[in-house]
């Protein structure tokens, strides 16, 4: 009796209350996207542990370049600390050699040349030239840093030889002049053959002469010139300029290419030919090197296929020589173009053809493949491929997992091979075993994160009992960043300012989204082993979950756990708990959502949502979408494009399992729960009609016009499909039909 | 202003002296300051189409465009200034364009802290930018410069110098960082036709841009009101409509991905 007196009183209260504070607020940021629990594509952490033989986990996304030194580990072989160092270049890209001409070259050359008195003043270098007239945006390196310091060199000399004053002296400073003239790609200035001087001086016109050709991209001339070099002996330019004359060709086969090829065909196979033959002198000296680098250049363009097979090769090598960095990047460019030659590559191709985005059809060819060449091999490499390829079905399983069990802890296949052995024991029901040694190894914090997450996630699909489930639903997100110029995420250089509370994965979120009931989640809310603000999240979800069920009984159970873990929610709910009359209990419950974007059936996976409860997120994760997923709403709308998008739900895994602890009746109530959510469709729509059903019963209640100017502002920023737009403006009429006066009339200026 | 009714022509007093001689000062002021400060003008801006790709240092065929509606603002050269030095680096990607399109040649400015900051710098930096204005279907100029705040003057004698020596009709548009449209409004007086507000990577700085537009304030800067610069993988829901949209994406653009973008930000466009 006293209480109904106070009814109006106490839901007046509660209305100003809920319009002073409209939304539970809390203080939030900086969230990111999407956590990661852990790297498909590389290895988590410093990169310098990998390269140091800590493997932690491989997984077949690795790119190629981490699965190349993963490969040599395996193999019982090492990385030198230089061997480490290329290899962390390679896998941060600082691999060319040299895209930029210092500027420091070209200063120091017109430094030099300057010593000399009365030469005119030479026009400015570029190093640079335009590729093609038809490409003129794009420049190509013409005139490298080597052709500067090598003039400079041999200036020196003959300066040294001759006197800065010498009249030949300044004469072979202009020739040079003329030769870096041709570097911008605009002049085409070849000096004059010279007819008097010392045959030094003729010897070194005629290397300038053939210089300027090249530059000039005269490649033909070029050649010719550097040939007859060559022949002379007696020049001291004879022993390079063979090399010359091939880089010349491959200049050419580059960059006199018709668009359809990708290079001259018959202009590298002649370079190459005369590579090969100045890498099988013996007389070749310096050049030799120089010609072995740019013949591996060639061969990698004519010949990739012996060019892998030679490189699969060196990665088995012990010592594996000075020029691995350049090697590397070879082979790892020649992996991804698919070659594949002796083991090293048809292991990285294999594993790698596992990896999840792959086409299935591929992916089974790869495991199939994997499987054979362990049981061919016997090898550590293979054994990792074959378990990751392996399921319950496959044949001499236990003979494979024996095996698995023999590799050390010491060895750095260890935490992989327990990691897909572990997955294969759960798979074939050994799941007591796997337990045991799971919460071994995850009480190991050595681990690295992300292996541990993956540990995690097998853990999660064997737990016993709630709690169990509880204990291991969250997980630390890996600290991540996106690289700004390849958008792809990495591994973070700092933990600074990076939010390490934990999440909920898919797998933890599909099972509280699908396969638990109402009665369950509130335990969940509950426990406190969750930390609060996952509590939160459950609290947050489930009540949301059962209003859109009907199950206003625990909406109300949830009140106490609410008023726990998210006292400002639970204020403003205050209308709620004082309605008696289910429609209006109903109707001040949308209000509440609508009041609240952040309010979602669903809990979060891999992420909280970036804005506070009561804000709009800028991002459109705002309500939910058909399908009632935990994933984030980010820029999900109908934009008149696919007319079905966000019209029907779908479950994304309808097979997910059921916790083999939950009871038959809690599965009943779980399946059935869910399905009612399929039939409730997307937020802005479901909020949208239902205010306007109880609206147009309850035209007078004091919340009505508020509701749906709400309504309509839930229709522009939540997500739509092709159905809003009319709901959208059946609202806009209502609400400026029947409220002309109200001010949230005046606020609702548009229909979307 | 206005002078006497009546003055004798032959005889000034003094008085009228100094003020006709406070009035050339002034004058003289007058002119040095509009030289200081060029008249902006709107139109040169105008035949820039309101939506832009950012072509940055990769491979980019972009001859799926529609030149009539977008323009491609490519990175045409990067200018690092490194103690008297200015290097220079060109592109070093192709890129592929329908022959109609109108192309903004996009300058990025590095300079390490010990760069000299000289006349010689600006110079050669101007002249490097102008290399580029001259390339074919160049239509406008945009300058990258993070520019510390020690570094302001220098960036602004940089781009006097340029709007000085770059042809009348070519326009200057440079990025802004959020903070520079907000409440550190120094580029209002710079000789540029537009400053893209660089709405990604903000980090600690977002939440202050993303309520203040979000709450239908706009920039305090004037220069920064009529454009925007986002990225594809940094999502809006809403932003204020009708400015010319600048887009960067961390990938090669690809048709798909062009009309993905356009579908997301048409509502809010």
């Amino acid at each position: 009796m006293a209480l109904r007196s106070l009814r109006g009183p106490l839901v007046a209260f509660g209305i100003l209350l809920f319009l002073v504070t409209p939304s539970a607020i809390y203080s939030c940021g900086p969230f990111l996207e999407s956590a990661i629990f852990s790297f498909e594509d590389r290895p988590d952490g410093p990169a310098e542990n990998f390269a140091a033989g800590q493997l932690g986990i491989i997984r077949p996304g690795f790119r190629p370049d981490f699965l190349v030194v993963a490969y040599r580990y395996l193999s019982g072989l090492k990385l030198t600390d230089q061997q480490q160092k290329a290899a962390l270049d390679v896998w941060s890209r600082n691999v060319v050699p040299e895209t930029t001409a210092g500027d420091d070259a070209v200063a120091r050359w017109s430094a030099a040349r300057g010593k000399i008195p009365n030469l005119p003043a030479a026009p400015a270098i570029s190093p640079y030239a335009v590729v093609s007239k038809d490409q003129p945006y794009f420049q190509y390196l013409n005139c490298p840093n080597d052709a500067f310091q090598n003039a400079i060199k041999t200036l020196d000399d003959r300066s040294a030889q001759f006197g800065l004053t010498n009249a030949d002296l300044r004469d072979w400073a202009s020739a040079q002049d003329q030769v870096f003239a041709n570097c911008g790609g605009e002049a085409h200035a070849i000096p004059a053959a010279l007819n008097s001087g010392t045959a030094l001086l003729h010897a070194d016109r005629n290397y300038q002469i053939a210089a300027a050709h090249f530059y000039a991209r005269d490649f033909d001339e070029a050649v010719i010139q550097f040939d007859a070099i060559a022949k002379d002996r007696s020049s001291p330019w004879s022993a390079i300029s063979s090399y010359l004359a091939a880089r010349a060709l491959v200049r050419k086969a580059n960059l006199d290419r018709k668009d359809t090829e990708q290079f001259d065909r018959a202009a590298m196979s002649e370079a190459q030919k005369r590579l090969e033959t100045i890498v099988a002198d013996p007389q070749a000296g310096a050049i030799h090197d120089p010609a072995v680098k740019l013949l591996n250049f060639v061969r990698f363009r004519t010949e990739p296929d012996k060019r892998v097979v030679e490189l699969d090769r060196v990665i088995l090598q012990a010592n594996m020589g000075a020029t691995f960095k350049q090697n590397f990047w070879d082979y790892v460019l020649l992996l991804s173009r698919g070659e594949q030659g002796e083991d090293p590559s048809d292991w990285v191709q294999t594993f790698h053809g596992m990896r999840s985005n792959y086409a299935a059809a591929s992916r089974d060819e790869a495991a199939k493949h994997s499987i054979a060449k362990w049981q061919e091999t016997k090898s550590l490499p293979w054994l990792i491929a074959a378990l990751a390829a392996s399921d319950a079905h496959t044949s001499n399983l236990q003979s494979m997992l024996t095996v698995a069990g023999e590799v050390p802890n010491s060895s750095p296949a260890y935490l992989t091979v327990r990691y897909y052995a572990l997955r294969l024991m759960i798979g074939a029901g050994q799941s007591d075993s796997a337990r045991r040694e799971l919460d071994s190894l995850l009480r190991n914090s050595d681990f690295p994160l992300g292996s541990r997450n993956l540990l995690n996630e097998e853990r999660l699909k064997i737990t016993t009992s709630l709690e169990d489930f509880l204990q291991h639903a969250p997980e630390a997100p890996v600290p991540a960043e996106v690289d700004m110029n390849t958008g792809e995420e990495i591994p973070k250089s700092s933990n600074e300012d990076y939010p390490s509370d934990p999440l909920f994965n898919r797998y933890a979120a599909e099972v509280l989204v699908k396969r638990l009931p109402l009665a369950v989640l509130i335990q969940a809310a509950e426990s406190p082993t969750l930390p609060k603000h996952l509590r939160r999240e459950v609290a947050r979800s489930a009540w949301t979950r059962s209003i859109l069920v009907g199950d206003l009984d625990t909406a109300d159970k949830l009140q106490a756990v609410l008023q726990d873990v998210d006292a400002p929610l639970w204020k403003t709910m205050e209308p709620f708990r004082s309605a008696t009359n289910p429609s209006e209990k109903h109707f001040v419950a949308l209000f509440i959502i609508l009041n609240n974007p952040g309010m979602k059936p669903s809990v979060a996976e891999s992420s909280l949502r970036r804005a506070t409860l009561g804000e709009l997120d800028n991002y459109r994760d705002n309500w939910w979408c058909a399908n009632m997923n935990g994933g984030s709403n980010w820029g999900q709308s109908y934009e008149g494009y696919n007319q079905d998008f966000n019209l029907k739900f779908v479950d994304r895994d309808p097979d997910f399992p059921f916790p083999v602890w939950s009871t038959e009746a809690a599965k009943s109530a779980a399946t059935s729960q869910w399905q009612k959510l399929s039939g409730i469709g997307t937020a802005p729509n479901y909020l949208t009609s239902e205010v306007l059903a109880y609206a147009e019963h309850h035209p007078q209640a004091p919340l009505v016009p508020q509701a749906l100017h709400l309504t309509v502002r839930s229709t522009r920023f939540g997500c739509t499909n092709i159905e809003t737009t009319k709901l959208s403006k059946a609202a806009f009429d209502f609400l400026h039909e029947h409220y002309p006066e109200s001010q949230w009339t005046a606020k609702t200026k548009y229909y979307y | 202003m206005f002078f006497p009714a009546a003055m004798s022509k032959d005889v000034m007093a003094p008085s009228v002296r100094r003020g006709l001689g406070t009035l050339a000062c002034l004058l003289m002021a007058l002119s040095i300051r509009s030289e200081q400060f060029p008249r902006r003008n709107p139109d040169r801006m105008k035949a820039i189409p309101s939506f832009v790709l950012w072509a940055w240092e990769r491979p980019e065929d972009l001859r799926f465009i529609n030149p009539h509606d977008t323009a491609i603002a490519f990175l045409a050269n990067t200018i690092h200034l490194l103690q008297r030095r200015v290097i220079v680096r060109p592109r070093l990607q192709p890129l592929l364009v329908p022959d109609s399109t109108k192309l903004i040649a996009v300058v990025r400015i590095e300079a390490d802290s010990d760069a000299a900051f000289d006349a010689t710098q600006i110079t050669d930096a101007v002249a490097a930018i102008l290399s580029r204005a001259e390339l074919p279907r160049v239509v406008a100029v945009q300058i990258d410069f993070d520019a510390a705040r020690s570094q302001r003057m220098f960036y602004r004698k940089l781009l006097l110098e340029l709007r000085r020596r770059l042809a009348k009709d070519v326009p200057i548009s440079i990025s802004a960082l959020a903070s520079w449209c907000l409440n550190d409004d120094w580029i209002s007086t710079l000789p540029v036709d537009e400053a893209v507000p660089m709405l990604f990577r903000m980090g600690a700085g977002t939440n202050d841009v993303v309520a203040r537009l979000t709450s239908g304030r706009d920039f305090q800067a004037k220069l920064c009101q009529e454009s925007l610069g986002i990225s594809t993988d940094e999502r809006w829901a809403s932003l204020p409509g009708g400015r010319r949209l600048y887009v960067f994406r961390s990938r090669s653009w690809t048709e798909q991905s062009e009309l993905a973008f356009l579908a997301e930000v048409q509502p809010w466009r």
